[in-house]
This record gives C-alpha cells, sequence and structure tokens, in this order.
C-alpha cells in the first residue's frame, strides 16, 4: 500500500488493493499434511487463512502449523482459550499446536499470519466446533520463537494422526495485494 | 507412521502428493475447564455467608 507524502497518509488507487486469493485446494485423498511452498510474507504482510476441516480418523487430530520447515516443535510457541458450554479452559504450550479437532468433525479454522518487521512471525487462529446442538469455540495465538527476523516463506500445516486430513478439506489463503 | 503430504507451489501453482514418514502420534490430553456456571454458584454461596 503506497503511502502518502508529507504528513498524510493515503491508500492505492481503487481496484489495486485488496485481498488476493494464492491458494485453493481441495483434498481428493486423505493427508497427514498440507504443505505451502513459495509464500513471501515480508512482502505479502498479511495472510488470511481459511482450513475447512474434517476429522476422518477415530482419534482427535492436534494439527500444528510449522513454517519455512522448521518442524521443532520447541522452537514454538502457543496460547490458547477454548469455551465449551460453561466451561472455559485456557492452555499455554511450547509447541505449535494451532487446535485439536476430535475424530470425525467437521470444524472451519480461519487464521491470520503477519510479522511485525524484525519481529516474531505470529499467527492468531480460531476454530468453531459444533458440537451437538452447542457452539464451541477455540482461540490461539501461535508464534515461531525461533523464526525472530524470519520472512515465512512456507506454511506446513500437519496432524498427529496418520492421513488425518480428510477427503473434500479444504485450504484457502488470501494475501494483500498492495 | 506413514502419511500422505499434499504439496503446493504458490508460485508454479504446481502440486504433488507425497508420502513419507511422521513421528508416531501423542494421545490427545483434554484441557482442564473451569466452569463458569458452578464458579458463579460459588460465589453467591461465598456472599451470602459473608465469607467475600
Amino acid at each position: 500500500m503506497p503511502l502518502g507524502g508529507g504528513s498524510s497518509v493515503g491508500f492505492g488507487a481503487s481496484g489495486s488493493t485488496g485481498w488476493e486469493k494464492i491458494v485453493d485446494e481441495t483434498l481428493i485423498a486423505a493427508a497427514t499434511s498440507i504443505d505451502v511452498t513459495s509464500l513471501d510474507l515480508d512482502t505479502d504482510a498479511l495472510y488470511k487463512i481459511y482450513l475447512l476441516y474434517y476429522n476422518p480418523t477415530g482419534a482427535t487430530n492436534i494439527i500444528s502449523c510449522f513454517f519455512n520447515g522448521d518442524t521443532t516443535a520447541t522452537n514454538y510457541d502457543y496460547q490458547s482459550l477454548t469455551g465449551s458450554g460453561a466451561a472455559v479452559s485456557t492452555v499455554h504450550g511450547d509447541n505449535a499446536q494451532v487446535c485439536a479437532v476430535y475424530a470425525g468433525r467437521y470444524v472451519t479454522i480461519v487464521g491470520d499470519l503477519s510479522a511485525p518487521v524484525g519481529a516474531n512471525p505470529i499467527g492468531y487462529w480460531e476454530q468453531t466446533t459444533k458440537d451437538g446442538s452447542d457452539m464451541n469455540f477455540y482461540l490461539n495465538h501461535l508464534t515461531w520463537t525461533a523464526g525472530s527476523g524470519a520472512n515465512v516463506n512456507r506454511i506446513t500445516f500437519t496432524g498427529n494422526q496418520a492421513n488425518g486430513f480428510g477427503i473434500g478439506t479444504r485450504l484457502i489463503i488470501f494475501k494483500v495485494v498492495s | 507412521m506413514k502419511g500422505k503430504v499434499l504439496k503446493f507451489n504458490v508460485k508454479t501453482k504446481k502440486k504433488e502428493i507425497i508420502e513419507k514418514d511422521f513421528p508416531e502420534p501423542k494421545p490427545y490430553v483434554e484441557p482442564k475447564g473451569f466452569d463458569t456456571e458452578k464458579g458463579r454458584k460459588l460465589i453467591e454461596y461465598a456472599e451470602s455467608q459473608g465469607w467475600i
């Protein structure tokens, strides 16, 4: 987004800014991991990520998000807040977890990924689950503690259950056009 | 454990599915929640007893 000169701050001409869809992939076979390469977060500034997810396995699938191929769990840190019925819970973990989805569930996971200049990439994730007739929510903040100042060029979603990303799971990513 | 990976390159739009080994999964541990309804009743009771 070009900035105006002097003391004013301007926006680009109409039509030159907005969101551009750069990934829209639907699984036609179950997978354990979805790996997106050739990203450029420094240039793109912000990614909006939608994961329309189905867990086809018989166990809870813990989904992690790794950056630039760094799959060392302790190089990440997350804090979560869950609301389920009248119960709330918080968890902090030294790993790259962005959510945990019960067996057989369909959920929508929405994420924002950004990296302030010279700082650690930060992901904010929001998961909504219909549990019977109730809605549950899960909020998660994830940072790549070992990635200070790094340009994120690769995002890898990996579950801990074999082929835990079911057929029909769809990943959509938008970038900011400036 | 063996599993498939969908690889997608944003620039070339090329995608491929490969198979690779992943670490064996650890069991999921349900976080312990705080029941806000029970908490409200506890506070009401404590107030009625003059404890708080």
